[in-house]
């Protein structure tokens, strides 16, 4: 067994609401830094960033799980992780083509960057914005992705954008964990019947990438034993070591 | 109708004094960020029972003049720290949601 270091919810250039700073060089620098070896990227609703952050970046020794934060009509959060590449670009491009946000100003709401092969800014996204809901409902955002090898988490329940925080309590879907920020709120999604857990940053910042949420303890960093960690619970907090 | 005019005869509670001088011409009910950024109009009030901050931002954007809190909730400290960097006004009401919107509504003669 080995034991890895992780984030699993963190922004790049591409979500409008987090740092131009957050370019690969950045997340390269922070992660070895602070031993950080196991991250998924998760930026809202698009994945256009993940394969040319999976590139860079894994050439350093740093595992990424290809991902995104979808916003649902009810503007809840929902992480969703994918086994390969390929698959969360496609789900990517239908959550893309489904926002009901298209014309907003970058001025005020953030820049939307697309990073090329070198690591520069290749392209800015004018349009849909990013920050918007899709057109989907929780449930229906559940039934998609399992049209994919994924796991479906809801990020930061409790809180703003929340799936508990929105919704009061919680839908009948079988999600495959939730993520949490600390002890209280574990107690209490425990008491809501949640049994699986993920902890992550939801780092928009460079700051935030200096420091893991939380360790997994697995034979290798793939999708499988991902799944296979939420499930047995060998995703242990921070503040629990 | 000049803000001002509109809050004295509702008797609103200011939270925050942003620009009281302004016209308000339209009206919005909503809790849904990105519904409310889609949706409403310029030079509205907007009645809301969402307090996070996020909503200063999302006025910010649409050119809402003054956002109503409704039952009297109360705004979070974050979100009257971040007002302050605008000329949005911020107002409690006594009375529902939904009796705030028909007052408001009809003193706008709309």
């Amino acid at each position: 067994m080995n034991e890895f270091n992780c984030n699993f919810h963190n922004h790049t250039v591409l979500s409008p609401c987090a740092d131009i700073s957050m370019t690969p060089d950045i997340y390269i620098d922070y992660l070895s830094k602070y031993g950080i070896d196991w991250i998924a990227i998760t930026d809202h609703n698009s994945s256009r960033n993940n394969r040319i952050y999976m590139d860079i970046i894994s050439k350093h020794g740093i595992k990424i799980i290809p991902g995104i934060e979808v916003q649902t009509i009810e503007e809840i959060h929902v992480l969703i992780y994918f086994k390969d590449i390929a698959q969360s670009e496609h789900f990517g491009n239908i959550i893309e083509n489904n926002l009901t946000i298209q014309i907003y100003d970058p001025e005020k709401l953030g820049y939307q960057i697309v990073i090329d092969k070198n690591g520069e800014f290749n392209q800015i996204i004018e349009s849909p914005y990013l920050g918007s809901s899709s057109k989907f409902t929780v449930e229906e955002v559940f039934k998609i992705s399992k049209n994919y090898e994924s796991l479906i988490i809801p990020a930061h329940i409790f809180r703003m954008n929340g799936l508990i925080y929105n919704l009061g309590f919680p839908p009948n879907l079988d999600f495959d964990a939730v993520e949490i920020k600390n002890e209280k709120e574990l107690l209490m999604a425990k008491k809501l019947g949640f049994k699986n857990f993920i902890f992550g940053e939801d780092s928009h910042f460079p700051e935030a990438l200096n420091d893991y949420s939380c360790k997994v303890i697995c034979n290798n960093r793939s999708f499988e034993e991902l799944k296979k960690s939420i499930k047995e619970n060998k995703v242990i907090p921070k503040w629990q070591l | 109708m000049i803000l001002k005019e509109l809050i004295d005869s509702l008797k609103l509670k200011i939270e925050h004094e942003g620009n009281l001088n302004t016209e308000i011409s339209e009206g919005h009910v909503g809790d849904l960020l990105s519904q409310v950024m889609s949706d409403a109009k310029e030079n509205s009030i907007w009645i809301t029972c969402q307090t996070h901050q996020n909503i200063i931002a999302v006025a910010e954007v649409v050119g809402i003049k003054a956002i109503v809190i409704p039952d009297n909730y109360k705004f979070t400290e974050d979100t009257l720290n971040k007002v302050k960097e605008t000329e949005i006004s911020l107002l409690s009401s006594n009375m529902s949601g939904f009796n705030t919107a028909g007052v408001i509504f009809k003193t706008l003669n709309l």
